[in-house]
């Protein structure tokens, strides 16, 4: 059962870091100061394509494990450092999204073995479908036998040492750096909540909310090569639903980037896409379609001026509680467990033992997490923040910002208190999916940016 | 594997014939350029060729078609006329037989003479008359080897998706960064027709999209986003002529603009809608081509203008007007000084084609959307509509718009007049009544929703 902590302290990994004033009024000292001042930056990934079939994660139609791969899948990091030596390690993943425990896990071997901070280390999941289930992750979405959950486990073990190992290595490589910053834009995301997805090739009129924004980070060598292409999108990843291991069309965005800039290393992050779809879909050269769009608006922005970020990085972390409404009365669970089937029928039968026991949560510790490059903030949210998360955050902090969701805890749908009251899969049902006792209390969103104000207040 | 050739010998029968030109149009020296009324010189250097193509099918009875495109602001009437006339006299092609379509776009060639004669000096309107001629020549002589070239292949068509447009009367341009949801109505097709030869290889790509080829406000010459597009094609093939050709995009803008990197991205996006549908499986077309076409006579909401009313223009006791409409009335009186009148109607092009079971409607003008999308509520979804076809004489608006008013409303070929309310009504009767005659079909709404 998990520990939930209360009261925790929201910024006890908030790296502290002050720019030295009168360095301005000595000559020599900014001269010094300038031949140093620069970042240092470095890729690296590791292949995480399960080397057997296993069972895939995002759909719960899905009647069985995986049969071959697309293309493979990676976990790939970005180190930056700035002038002040301050460090943070972005990882991103063509992974449908990662449980606290296995991400707590991650991040403090992370922390024992070279000293970075949960605040400095920042794992983001590109939220493919056609990845591969986790340890302890939403078992019972799907019909696991004990042989596959074997094979779950000896995977995520695997996988956590790559994904600490791969810290180790980047860390190894950090070299001068520039990094640049800007926003391009292309829209193949739909607004899956307020557009019939069957009668997509009719509409004349989508209906957002939308954002469509491409958040680019160039990291260059002082010789002005591209080494790394960060990029992210809104939007879902689930143009494909086959047996296949594939980044979905992140995957194919990145590698339609790395064929256009050698050398580079195209890395995705998934933004606020919780209630954004690639619509129409299911098809492999739609998904390859829509990363091919996305890299043509990478592009642009790599051939665009973009905005020089000064080598001064700032980051933060906390959690905030956010409460969780009661599960079902004992005869509605009753009443699911005869009724129902598939993964409504395993998360009642959960469910009422937990009861039972008197183990049910009645709130959860969710991440947020700030950087700040220069001048270019990214807040990095848990779970699947709904696209009025970045809408609301950039009208106020402004269109530049950078919005992840997916990171660090996918451990549920993010709604909006408009979203919540409208109802619908993303406020309410998914909540069983993700083996929640009830839907959110309808002060998550206000919590929530009350945390990210203060966090932000402090930068 | 075995399905895949199965199938392929199943077509293999190849009830078609096509035959495939292309011609560099490139002018030789600066040239006035078209689209935009703010410039004020000639153009300066060449980003990429600009080209005309050509598309000559032939059915299985030996029913010839040949469909030009052309990266240029517009095939108006003139150049359209002394086209289609030579085509008829060297090559028997009768009017419903050819469509002439241009990209549209706005970094091309100027080839309208007769507007500018009075705006440019002789020489710069000499350029434009001499270019006008050798685009003349080039295209008749293209289709005449297109023709000469045909040979079997196998016709497919679908229709793809992309959505960099934005329908530019209903959002905001200078907000579009900060716009969390656009306005429609849109038409996001990317429909495509597919020439294989023999031996399977892509032996040309007819695409096309909704929306204004203005990326690009520069002076360097270029196809905007669709000349992008056909190169990013004819890489993706090689071997392959991809011809872009413009819908009803009259009142769509390729949005956020105004940059060489955002032209080659929305070229890039169209080119990976195309790729897809031929990723996909295609609706392979039988060997029955059917053409027709017909002028119709569209009427103004107001009289047309007397010399008087023209030179208040022209002199400002009228006001409202700017420079370049002021133009437009000199050439009026021009006109009527000529002795000619001032038509109060004005023959507007209808053409409907009809390949195998794949409906193409193609219409003169700068057709807004709103009529692809009510062509596609009558014939569905899988039509391809073309508007800047044969003519391109003034915007043509749906009655909506015309109510609404504003840019694409308020002209028609005469600049004092918008058109008669009925234009909507006159030109869907016409397609439909095009349609008939050549059997296709329209939708049959279910009686009971499936």
């Amino acid at each position: 059962m998990r520990n939930c902590k209360k009261n925790m302290n929201c910024f006890q990994y908030l790296s502290l870091w002050a720019i030295t004033c009168y360095c301005f009024f000595n000559p020599a000292l900014l001269l010094a100061q300038k031949a140093s001042a620069q970042w240092r930056a470095s890729v690296a990934k590791v292949d995480i394509t399960p080397k057997f079939p296993m069972w895939m994660a995002g759909f719960a139609s899905r009647t069985g494990p995986s049969e071959g791969t697309i293309h493979p899948i990676w976990s790939k990091a970005l180190a930056i450092q700035d002038s002040e030596n301050n460090t943070a390690v972005l990882i991103t993943s063509d992974l449908s999204g990662m449980p606290r425990d296995m991400s707590r896990r991650i991040k403090d071997e992370i922390r024992i073995r070279y000293s970075l901070s949960d605040a400095a280390v920042l794992l983001n999941f590109s939220h493919s479908h056609s990845g591969p289930v986790l340890k302890d992750y939403l078992y019972h979405v799907y019909p696991l036998s004990e042989g596959e959950i074997e094979k779950v486990i000896n995977y995520s073990a695997w996988l956590e040492e790559q994904m600490v190992e791969l810290v180790g290595e980047v860390l190894k490589g950090l070299a001068p750096a520039r990094i640049y910053s800007e926003n391009g834009v292309t829209r193949f995301q739909v607004n899956r909540r307020n557009n019939t997805e069957s009668a997509i090739d009719i509409i004349s009129d989508m209906v957002g909310p939308n954002d469509y924004a491409v958040p680019v980070l160039k990291v260059t060598d002082m010789e002005d090569n591209i080494k790394a292409i960060t990029f992210g999108y809104a939007c879902h990843a689930t143009v494909l639903s086959v047996a296949q291991w594939s980044g979905d069309y992140p995957g194919f965005a990145q590698i339609e980037l790395e064929k256009m800039y050698p050398g580079a290393m195209a890395m995705f992050f998934q933004g606020a896409g919780a209630d954004q779809n690639p619509l129409p879909r299911r098809t492999i050269p739609l998904a390859k379609k829509y990363g091919k769009e996305l890299a043509a608006a990478v592009e642009c922005v790599l051939e665009e001026e973009m905005k020089p970020l000064a080598p001064q990085l700032k980051t933060a972390y906390s959690e905030v509680e956010l409460g969780l409404n009661e599960p079902p009365s004992n005869q509605v669970l009753e009443k699911m467990i005869k009724e129902s089937s598939g993964h409504y029928q395993r998360w009642a039968k959960m469910m009422y033992e937990k009861v039972k026991n008197m183990e049910v949560d009645t709130s959860y510790p969710y991440p947020i997490q700030i950087w700040k490059l220069g001048d270019q903030f990214m807040i990095a949210l848990g779970g699947e923040p709904v696209v009025d998360y970045s809408i609301k955050l950039k009208t106020q902090y402004g269109k530049e910002l950078f919005v992840l969701g997916y990171s660090n805890d996918v451990m549920a749908y993010i709604p909006t208190r408009t979203v919540l009251n409208e109802g619908g899969y993303e406020g309410a049902t998914s909540q069983i999916a993700f083996g929640h006792p009830g839907t959110w209390k309808p002060t998550l969103e206000t919590e929530i940016f009350i945390r990210i104000n203060e966090m932000m207040a402090k930068f | 594997m075995l399905f895949s050739n199965q199938a392929y010998s199943q077509q293999n029968n190849f009830s078609w014939k096509a035959g495939v030109g292309s011609v560099e149009i490139t002018p030789s020296e600066s040239i006035w350029m078209g689209g935009y009324a703010a410039r004020d010189h000639p153009s300066e250097g060449v980003r990429h060729s600009v080209w005309a193509k050509a598309l000559a099918i032939e059915d299985r009875s030996g029913k010839l078609a040949v469909l030009v495109t052309a990266d240029l602001l517009a095939f108006r009437k003139t150049l359209s006329d002394k086209i289609r006339t030579r085509l008829r006299d060297e090559f028997g092609l009768s009017k419903d037989q050819i469509i002439l379509n241009s990209s549209h776009t706005h970094t091309g060639p100027e080839t309208d003479y007769a507007r500018f004669q009075f705006q440019l000096n002789e020489s710069e309107s000499n350029k434009i008359q001499q270019y006008a001629d050798r685009v003349e020549q080039q295209v008749v002589e293209m289709v005449g080897n297109a023709i000469k070239l045909l040979e079997p292949v196998t016709l497919s068509s679908e229709n793809g998706v992309t959505r960099f447009q934005v329908n530019r009367r209903n959002n905001k341009e200078a907000q579009i960064n900060a716009q969390t949801e656009l306005n429609g109505p849109n038409d996001y097709a990317v429909p495509v027709i597919k020439v294989e030869d023999q031996k399977g290889n892509v032996k040309a790509l007819l695409f096309g999209y909704a929306c204004h080829p203005t990326v690009l406000s520069d002076y360097r010459i270029s196809g905007d986003y669709a000349g992008f597009a056909q190169l990013e094609l004819e890489k993706l093939y090689p071997g392959t002529t991809a011809l872009f050709f413009q819908g009803a995009g009259a009142d769509q803008n390729p949005l956020p603009r105004r940059s060489v990197p955002l032209a080659k991205q929305y070229g890039k996006e169209l080119a990976a809608a195309v790729e897809r549908v031929l990723n996909e499986e295609m609706n392979v077309l039988e060997g029955n081509l059917a053409t027709a076409y017909s002028e119709i006579d569209l009427t103004f909401a107001k009289a047309v203008p007397t010399k008087a009313e023209l030179e208040d223009i022209i002199s400002g006791a009228t006001p409202g007007y700017p420079d370049y409409l002021k133009e437009s009335a000199k050439v009026l009186i021009s006109k009527l000084d000529n002795g000619e009148n001032i038509k109060d109607s004005y023959p507007y092009p209808v053409q409907a084609w009809k390949i195998g079971d794949q409906p193409i409607f193609a219409f003169g003008g700068e057709l807004l959307v709103g009529y692809s999308l009510e062509l596609k509520k009558i014939f569905g979804p899988d039509i391809f509509v073309m508007g800047y076809s044969n003519d391109v004489m003034a915007y043509i608006p749906t009655k909506k718009v015309l109510a609404e008013g504003g840019y694409e409303a308020n002209r028609s070929p005469i600049f004092t007049t918008q058109w008669a309310a009925s234009i909507e009504d006159n030109i869907i009767s016409e397609a439909v009544r095009l349609a008939e005659s050549l059997g296709i079909k329209t939708v049959e709404y279910p009686l009971i929703a499936p």
